[in-house]
């Protein structure tokens, strides 16, 4: 999948790179083949697994060792470019899209699809995550959304008409996104990432990519299908959504605005100032009113995109880490919260009301979920208090009080409805139904947990990786 | 090894406290206990008469530049009152063998007694305030706890209503040495005794200390708690309310007179007490409860003793001091045992014993004593007090008469009303054998008072405390008639009042007590107000839920679930970052 | 140090797992394993000096921050007081908790741990992270296990807490923003470097958190709900140790800006005493005992306050002092509320009486609770009282010792309780137990013993 091979880097590239190479694409191509001809959900999923997981320890091993043997390139200029911010994500998704498969497995012809799909949608993952051009990101963007659509149609009948807005929607974004490159070609005559200055052209071509990539994650006001989709999905493809696809958006955007579109930074700072103002806003704000919780958290997450564009905002590189990690912590905290969601799901329950006495029944699912809310809320010892944490101080430490406060106007009025289902939970209605849950939505929620926990209370090391990703942007 | 301190005095009522505490309820030797404990420390008298003058300091508090050290000290007026509590106590302890028959609460009655006795004996040591404002508070709280000690709602009611009067000027005290201390950087008594210039804040000060004074002596318009102190068994009355504890504040005012002087307040508490005086006889006059009484003639002795000390004349007040305790403890000792006698406490109802020859002499005796008849002991005082009031106008002088008349009125008419009653033959045995039941206790303890009041203007003549015989410079031929007349015609007066079915008063600590209520009611309508207060407040900040969720609600319909709406949002959006991209342009 | 923060979590996590027995045993173990710990902590600052006590462990490097904990004069003031609270409540919690021992346990511990480890961090980002953990700890223990109308009262704690802490967070931010750290004692020297109008925005910032968390009027309508429905050992940690959070905090910001505090600290000492007085008024006629505490509560942090607005040792010893007396005496008060909603079944002042019928020692121990509030010797607030109102007389002059208007009022009406229900002799209706609880006599006799050794022995805190 490397096309356009730049020569002068074959000095650079020692003699293992191919051999490097070679041997993870024969990975990718043994888990692929054994994903067609299986027979077996669980043969399928561990194929999935293994690719995955593999690919993650693969990206982790260069983000450490990759420098010290020359594999790491500064970004700009190929189609493919390895950087620590590359890396950095190549991990994430890995390790993401693997608790997403372990979640939505089952032993039905319907997981069979799913890992089928989750695999291309990886594929695409992968593509836009080490993009050097903008053809990866639009190939990317689509890779991702097309399978998505196609599995949120196996959840069943309620589930058409979610894809079939996200179909539809995604088709306006990736028009979009075409004549932004389209100008974007006019103005700087390539369409890898160089930071070309000169060219009216650019602003808009910035701003038709902030739109389409906007869609995918999801920012105000290009997020009107989200609560519906996130709503019209069975709940793990709900967790695939929020936790892999939005991330998606929000990388290739980062990608996009500071890798391309550099030199307008100081025009698009206004833009996206307003745009994250109004996007916290509006999720917050109408969450309050949802008695359905996919839906009350598909309102959550957006305003949760409204906190990680502020750390965009500020373009600094202290602000895009800020950034980054939070979209890590968010990542897993909604995917430990669509665990629960799912798990009530399959048990009829998708109202606040449902949820009364969570607590009593299940333990387990109850702690997680608050755990997750708290987390969303920024209650220190969560993942979630460290992004707020970081992204806050960013906008203060450069003169963006105003946002600051505006940010955490909005944290309180998001405690309201976390609360709702808190207490809602906690309620000492003893009820008669215990649920049991099944063993991988326990896996992933408990993965989550701790995962939301370690990088709540040592997220040294995490931190010092979203910054060097930041750095390796070249701010 | 620590020096023999003055403090140890206390030790002995603790380790009693404690020995009483371990000991069983139904003990039946408690009462005994006690009374031994009560003695010790007058041990210590003779220690205390060898080192007049010392006092001892030991460190407590201390921050940087501040220290606040507990400090004892032996000055004459420490040792007057040392020794009459130590005096007093024991027969007091002994009475109470007596006069408490019911034995379930023994063990309570002592301990807070025995604590009320050591709170006391550390007052009376009192070297600065530190020590006095800790001994203060205890007699507050243990004031409370005996005057509340029956089971009834009048003692609890009455016991709240000390402590709430008396809690005033205790923080009243604790703020003045907050202030006392910022303006002088000490606390000591010896320090403070010298002091010359004022500010503003020490002169607040010590109006806060004439406050202090005011309430735990009941002095107008602290009066009322006092006179209703009277629910508490007579003992804890002779006790507390008449011989020591509220006597701390005339102490106070005499450890401390030369700052008074200096502070030019005197005045104030001249006016005050005279008011109170005035106020106590006009009420005392109608009285028919025998211990409020002498509550009433209580809180007249004390306004006398400011009155002597605010007119300068400091060895009227300590003399006064010094005799008042044992006539006023004798008093309450024999209205004790009339009332074990009749039953009731009303004097009006009550017939005194007809064949107890001592007990009537020693209610003579005790008469006497307190309205001044020569050579019985306030007859001194008069004249001391006569002769400082004549040198401050003729009009002072008058007042004093009158109230000494009043006094005289009251008293008599209280000695002798009970012996004015018709008794039936029947019931008269019943009576003579009531009174021949009467504990033998309570009538030594009676006697050794009768003697005590006779004895005591034989202080008069102790140079350490009165510095020479120049007392007597005051009695003249005048002043002897002057005194013993207003006696003899308050006594007529109060003799033919008695016949007369009601004797007119004058009710102002009714008045008072009127007043107190209405504070209380004025108090308690402001907490309603502020209340509806909190109640709008929390509508305020509850205002801020509705109007987010109403534009929660409004904004909902943005989300009408159809995707053209959404596609066209899309291309708004996009459209109108074009134009404001443009615009900034 | 680390010992007095890690003890409790350890406790918290076994709790998880124990049963109700398991954890009750747990609860008076490590509660009082860490007053052990803490009393040690009185004798090796009285041995070695304070300022050698602390450590620092490198955390986030990226960051800047440490996990560094260490001990002030008056921190360990609080953490002792915090470390009797906690025990005493671990004492009576058997009594007054009969559901979800387990998680009770946890919140407990976990509570206890955040707590000491607020009084003891050395930094804003750990004082921050303890802060926010312990307020949401304290709403799950309001909520799960409080009274009758308990949800409205979460809620309202917990909005208040969330409106106290991001402020809070942003005012951190500010602090950092001009001087590159977060540790406490660096802050205290670089606050000129702001310009003044930073400087102001920065104290309003951090200064709201604060009066919401003390209580001082016009921010305090959460405390009278919160206390009402919390459970009784609920609001012993909730009036004894939370509530000093406000008044730590504002000592804290005194000395980070004092050019600021200087210049305002007559209208806020203003506001203090308003808000001291606002409280005792209000109690008069609250007819439910523990709402009355609670503005008791209120009247009394508006007396630290004013103390901690005179700016000199005087006044912060002393409001440190009666911080430490308050959170004692009040634990008690809580404590035998509680107990007399649980035997008597109403807390309605009207409807109480033949307390000292049933019980003696309860009684007694009401009227000592009492005494220690108004500031009677031989307890630690008469200590308290008589070094505040030096300081604050001394800063303000003669109108230092308005404040103490409140105390004479709080003192009537406690009394005016205490001879309505206590002595009234009416035992209407069978009470829930024959005799006082031994535990809660026990945790009431600890809290007492406090009281009194710290108002005999000041010199144990080096004064």
């Amino acid at each position: 999948m490397v096309f356009g091979f730049n020569p002068s880097y074959a000095a650079v590239f020692p003699s293992y790179y191919a051999d490097a190479f070679i041997a993870i694409l024969g990975i990718i191509v043994f888990a692929n083949l054994a994903l067609f001809l299986a027979k077996k959900p669980k043969v399928q999923l561990a194929a999935n697994s293994f690719m995955f997981l593999v690919l993650a320890a693969a990206c982790f091993a260069l983000s450490k060792y990759g420098s010290a043997i020359g594999l790491i390139m500064p970004s700009g200029g190929t189609l493919i470019s390895f950087s620590s911010f590359s890396l950095f994500f190549g991990m994430l998704f890995g390790i993401g899209m693997f608790l997403i498969n372990v979640l939505a497995f089952s032993k039905t012809e319907a997981y069979q699809r799913f890992s089928l799909f989750s695999s291309l949608v990886f594929t695409g993952l992968y593509l836009v995550s080490f993009a050097g051009s903008f053809i990866s990101i639009i190939i990317g963007m689509e890779i991702i959304t097309l399978p998505t659509v196609l599995i949120l149609l196996s959840g069943g009948y309620k589930t058409i008409e979610a894809a079939v807005k996200l179909f539809i929607m995604s088709a306006i974004a990736a028009s979009s996104l075409a004549f932004g490159i389209v100008f974007y070609y006019g103005a700087a005559n390539t369409v890898l990432f160089t930071q070309a200055s000169e060219g009216v052209f650019l602003a808009g071509a910035a701003i038709l990519a902030i739109a389409a990539l906007g869609f995918e994650s999801s920012i105000f006001p290009f997020n009107l299908w989200v609560p519906d989709v996130y709503e019209g999905a069975r709940a793990d493809a709900t967790a695939l959504l929020g936790s892999i696809n939005k991330k998606a958006g929000f990388v290739a955007l980062i990608l996009v605005l500071f890798a391309a579109f550099g030199a307008q930074e100081a025009q698009m700072t206004p833009i996206l100032y307003i745009i994250s103002i109004l996007t916290m806003f509006y999720g917050n704000i109408l969450a309050l009113s949802q008695k359905n919780v996919k839906r009350m958290l598909a309102y959550s997450s957006i305003s949760q995109a409204g906190y990680i564009l502020i750390g965009i905002v500020t373009a600094t590189g202290y602000g895009i880490a800020a950034s980054i990690f939070q979209i890590a912590a968010h990542m897993f905290m909604f995917m430990g919260a669509m665990a629960i969601v799912y798990f009530m799901e399959k048990n009829n329950n998708e109202e606040v009301d449902n949820y009364v006495g969570l607590y009593h029944s299940n333990k387990f699912a109850a702690i997680v979920l608050t755990i997750m809310m708290l987390g969303f809320i920024g209650t220190p010892l969560t993942a979630g208090f460290i992004g707020k944490f970081l992204i806050f101080s960013s906008a203060v430490y450069n003169n963006m009080v105003l946002l600051a406060v505006i940010a955490i106007i909005n944290t309180i009025i998001s405690v309201y409805y976390y609360l709702k289902i808190m207490l809602a939970m906690f309620a000492s209605k003893e009820t008669k139904r215990k649920y049991k849950m099944d063993l991988n939505i326990t896996a992933v929620a408990a993965a989550c947990l701790i995962i939301v926990v370690i990088l709540g209370v040592y997220p040294g090391p995490v931190i010092s990786m979203a910054s060097a990703a930041a750095a390796s942007l070249h701010i | 090894m620590m020096q023999f301190s003055m403090l140890y005095s206390i030790i002995p009522l603790l380790l009693f406290m404690v020995i009483v505490g371990a000991m069983k309820k139904t003990n039946r030797h408690i009462r005994h206990v006690a009374l031994i404990g009560s003695v010790l420390p007058a041990l210590f008298i003779p220690y205390l008469a060898m080192n007049i003058g010392a006092s001892e300091s030991y460190g407590w508090i201390g921050l940087a530049a501040l220290s606040l050290p507990i400090t004892a000290s032996n000055t004459i007026v420490n040792f007057v009152m040392f020794s009459l509590v130590s005096i007093v106590a024991p027969f007091v302890f002994l009475y109470s063998t007596g006069y408490m028959d019911n034995q379930i609460d023994d063990k309570r009655y002592y301990l807070e007694l025995l604590a009320f006795q050591a709170a006391m004996t550390a007052l009376s040591l009192s070297g600065n305030f530190i020590l006095l404002f800790i001994a203060w508070e205890f007699l507050s709280v243990t004031s409370y706890l005996l005057i509340g000690f029956y089971n009834t709602g009048s003692a609890k009611r009455a016991a709240r209503k000390a402590i709430t009067t008396i809690i005033i000027g205790d923080i009243a005290m604790l703020a003045a040495m907050a202030l006392l201390w910022n303006s002088y950087s000490t606390l000591e008594f010896s320090q403070l005794a010298g002091v010359t210039s004022f500010s503003a804040e020490s002169l607040a000060a010590v109006a806060l200390l004439i406050i202090a004074v005011f309430t735990k002596s009941a002095q107008f318009p602290f009066t009322s708690w006092l006179v209703d102190a009277m629910e508490g068994p007579t003992p804890v009355s002779a006790f507390l309310h008449s011989s020591t504890m509220v006597k701390a504040g005339v102490f106070l005012v005499l450890l401390l007179f030369p700052m008074f002087k200096a502070s030019g307040m005197l005045n104030i508490i001249l006016a005050i007490s005279l008011i109170t005086a005035i106020i106590a006889v006009a009420n005392g006059i109608g009285e028919t409860h025998i211990k409020k009484v002498l509550a009433f003639s209580t809180i007249e002795e004390l306004s006398i003793m400011l009155v002597a000390a605010s007119l300068l004349n400091v060895y009227a007040a300590l003399y006064i001091f010094i005799v008042q305790t044992f006539y006023k403890a004798l008093l309450f000792f024999y209205s004790g045992i009339l009332y074990r006698a009749n039953g009731t406490e009303d004097i009006t109802k009550m017939r005194n014993a007809a064949n107890m020859k001592p007990l009537m002499l020693s209610g003579v005796i005790g008469v006497f004593a307190l309205t001044g008849l020569i050579p019985f002991s306030t007859f001194f005082a008069d004249s001391m007090l006569d002769a400082a009031a004549f040198s401050s106008g003729i009009g002072m002088l008058a007042i004093i008469i009158i109230i000494d008349l009043l006094l005289s009125v009251m008293m008599f008419r209280w000695l002798l009303l009970p012996y004015t009653k018709e008794v039936k033959k029947a019931s008269a045995a019943e009576l003579d054998l009531q009174y021949k039941l009467v504990g033998k206790p309570m009538l030594y303890s009676l006697y050794a008072f009768a003697f005590l009041s006779i004895a005591s203007p034989a202080i008069l003549f102790s140079k350490e405390i009165f510095g020479g015989a120049g007392i007597f410079q005051f009695i003249s031929l005048q002043e002897f008639v002057l005194a013993d007349a207003i006696v003899i015609i308050g006594a007529l007066i109060g003799y033919t009042l008695m016949k007369r079915k009601r004797t007119p008063y004058l009710n102002v600590n009714g008045y008072i007590d009127a007043a107190y209520s209405d504070v209380a009611y004025f108090f308690s309508g402001a907490s309603i107000a502020l209340e509806r207060f909190e109640y709008l407040i929390n509508r305020a900040f509850g205002l801020s839920l509705p109007v987010v969720y109403g534009t929660s609600m409004l904004l909902k319909n943005v989300q009408d679930g159809r995707i053209n709406t959404y596609a066209f949002v899309f291309v708004a959006g996009l459209i109108l970052l074009f134009a404001f991209f443009a615009l900034k342009m | 140090m680390y010992i007095l923060v890690g003890l409790p979590i350890i406790g918290a996590f076994l709790s998880l797992a124990a049963g109700r027995k398991g954890t009750l045993m747990l609860l008076k173990a490590f509660s009082l394993a860490t007053l052990a710990v803490a009393l040690y902590a009185i004798y090796a600052a009285n041995e070695y000096g304070i300022a050698g006590i602390g450590s620092s462990v490198a955390y986030i490097l990226p960051l800047g921050v440490n996990l560094a904990l260490g001990l002030s004069g008056i921190s360990l003031i609080l953490i002792v007081m915090t470390s009797i609270v906690f025990f005493a409540a671990a004492l009576a919690s058997g009594y007054f908790i009969d559901k979800s021992m387990g998680l009770y346990g946890f919140l407990f511990m976990l509570m206890e741990a955040t707590t000491i480890g607020l009084f003891a961090s050395s930094n804003l980002f750990l004082f921050f992270v303890f802060w926010e953990v312990s307020e949401v700890a304290m709403f799950f223990v309001i909520y799960i296990y409080g009274g009758m109308d308990r949800r409205r009262a979460a809620v309202k704690f917990l909005v208040y807490s969330v409106v106290a802490s991001m402020l809070l967070l942003i005012g951190i931010m500010l602090l950092y923003r001009s001087s590159g750290s977060f540790d406490i004692s660096v802050l205290q020297g670089t606050g000129y470097t702001m310009s003044h109008g930073m400087q102001l925005l920065t104290f309003a910032m951090l200064l709201i958190p604060f009066i919401i968390k003390a209580p001082v009027f016009p921010l305090h309508a959460w405390l009278p709900d919160a206390h009402t429905e919390a459970p009784a050992t609920g609001s012993m940690v909730l009036a004894g140790v939370l509530l000093k959070f406000g008044g730590y905090g504002m000592l804290l910001l005194f000395s980070i800006l004092p050019e600021i505090a200087k210049e305002y600290s007559v209208y806020l000492a203003a506001l203090f005493a308003i808000s001291a007085i606002y409280g005792a008024m209000n109690a008069i006629k609250v007819p439910h005992l523990k709402r009355m505490i609670a503005y008791t509560s209120i009247a009394d942090m508006g007396i630290v306050a004013f103390g901690l607005a005179a700016l000199n040792s005087y006044g912060n010893f002393g409001a440190a002092y009666i911080m430490l007396s308050h959170g004692l005496a009040i634990s008690l008060l809580f404590m035998l509320a509680g107990m007399f909603d649980k035997e008597f079944g109403t807390l309605v002042i009207k409807n109480l009486g033949g307390i000292a019928e049933w019980s003696g020692a309860a009684a007694y121990s009401f009227i000592i609770g009492i005494l220690a509030t108004i500031g009677i010797p031989l307890t630690s607030g008469f200590i308290g009282d008589i070094l505040l109102f030096i300081g604050a007389s001394g800063a303000f002059g003669i109108v230092g010792i308005v404040p103490l208007a409140a105390s004479i009022i709080v003192g009537a009406y406690l009394f005016w309780i205490v001879e309505r229900s206590i002595f009234r002799n009416n035992m209407k209706r069978e009470t829930y137990s024959e005799y006082i609880d031994t535990y809660v006599l026990a945790a009431a006799i600890v809290l007492i013993a406090s009281l009194v050794a710290f108002g005999v022995l000041p010199s144990l805190f080096g004064l």
